[in-house]
């Protein structure tokens, strides 16, 4: 009983993330399948060398972590301040 | 008996606490007053980026009255109603079962918690995007699956009333698990004797979760309800990502009409009365549950 409750979470929680997880494992090709396939048959890391090369990816992360490091400093400050 | 030093320290103590809420209320008046001063009084001008020679023309409350004539302001306000009544009920139920089993006394706490976690920590737009794609007529996981118990694909996103049905179920996913971890933290104050005690007196499960469980957890449930609410009136960015508002605008929330209408109409008088209609609407929601939360606990003071 106690397993199918962790499992019920675990699953609903997690299955998306791991289908794209494994999707992005696929070639275009194998995308556009019908029926779809579960697991990668030809699984590549083709597109993530395209996501680090097609655009500056690096710099985007980047940005990010300024922004979440900085607003998330600025929060607690002000915040803790006025609390 | 008046004490002029304890007097002094009185002021300076406020001084102090004046001085430390100084860059809270300068920041909540630069990030919150500013701006909703400066909507409300665009939403009485007629600034339209289309034509920006024009200016900006005191209109009074024309913009409103173009909104209560205006038929997609009636069918976005609508579908956001429609997300509302379904979506945070929805969650409730979701959040609450999935609090419950992952209350559980597990030996390895870790993944359920990070299952719990999940949803909640994937930002809205992604949501969207991958449900989508759950949904695609022909390569989406859900027709697939239906395929493989013999019921016909359906067209989930190109279909008006599917549509919806595909938007709700992506939104109380992603919102559940906000629920959940609410619920969860509500669970776990809930003390063990009150289970105990109801053991002994031989109550089952089922009466121990509606006598214990469900009570204690009320001021987590209406918590939990009014982030929910608020959150649900600004529906945007699920609908956004899976139909962007289609087929044609039937999916359309008011959130994304707002948007629209300044982003891509560059209408920002009109833009900024529907954003002010918003902004009422999504207030009169929460003062509803607030007034209902101090009545229950008056009700409960008296007892």
């Amino acid at each position: 009983m106690v397993w199918l409750a962790a499992a019920t979470v675990v699953i609903n929680g997690f299955f998306p993330a791991a289908w794209i997880l494994l999707t992005s494992l696929k070639t275009e090709t194998e995308l556009l399948k019908v029926p779809i396939t579960v697991w990668p048959e030809d699984a590549s890391l083709a597109n993530y060398e395209t996501a680090f090369t097609a655009q500056p990816i690096l710099r985007f992360m980047w940005n990010s972590l300024v922004v979440a490091t900085l607003s998330t400093v600025l929060c607690v400050l002000v915040g803790a301040l006025a609390a | 008996m008046s004490d002029p030093s304890l007097a002094r320290n009185d002021l300076s103590e406020r001084t102090l606490g004046m001085l430390l809420l100084a860059p809270a209320a300068l920041l909540l008046a630069t990030i919150v007053v500013y701006p909703i001063a400066t909507l409300l009084w665009t939403s009485l001008t007629s600034v339209d980026q289309n034509n920006p020679q024009a200016g900006a023309a005191f209109v009074g409350f024309a913009n409103y009255l173009r909104a209560f004539g205006d038929d997609r302001f009636w069918h976005s306000t609508w579908n956001t109603i429609l997300y509302i009544v379904v979506t945070v009920p929805g969650s409730l139920l979701v959040g609450l079962a999935l609090a419950l089993l992952a209350n559980q006394p597990f030996r390895i706490k870790w993944p359920v918690r990070l299952g719990l976690l999940l949803p909640w920590a994937l930002p809205l737009v992604f949501a969207g995007l991958i449900f989508r794609w759950f949904f695609e007529f022909n390569t989406g996981v859900v027709n697939n699956v239906l395929a493989a118990i013999g019921i016909a694909p359906l067209p989930w996103l190109s279909d008006p009333t599917l549509a919806h049905w595909a938007i709700c179920i992506t939104i109380v996913w992603k919102a559940s698990s906000f629920m959940a971890l609410m619920l969860l933290a509500g669970l776990q104050t809930i003390p063990r004797s009150l289970y105990e005690a109801a053991e002994v007196d031989g109550a089952t499960k089922w009466q121990q979760f509606w006598a214990i469980t469900l009570p204690m957890l009320r001021p987590a449930i209406f918590v939990a309800l009014i982030f929910r609410t608020i959150t649900a009136v600004q529906t945007f960015d699920i609908p956004y990502a899976m139909t962007g508002g289609g087929p044609g605008d039937s999916t359309e929330t008011l959130a994304m009409y707002i948007h629209k209408t300044t982003l891509d109409f560059l209408d920002f008088g009109y833009g900024s009365a529907l954003a002010a209609l918003m902004f009422a609407f999504s207030m009169a929601a929460t003062a509803g549950y607030l007034r209902y939360t101090r009545r229950s606990a008056s009700r409960s003071g008296d007892d």
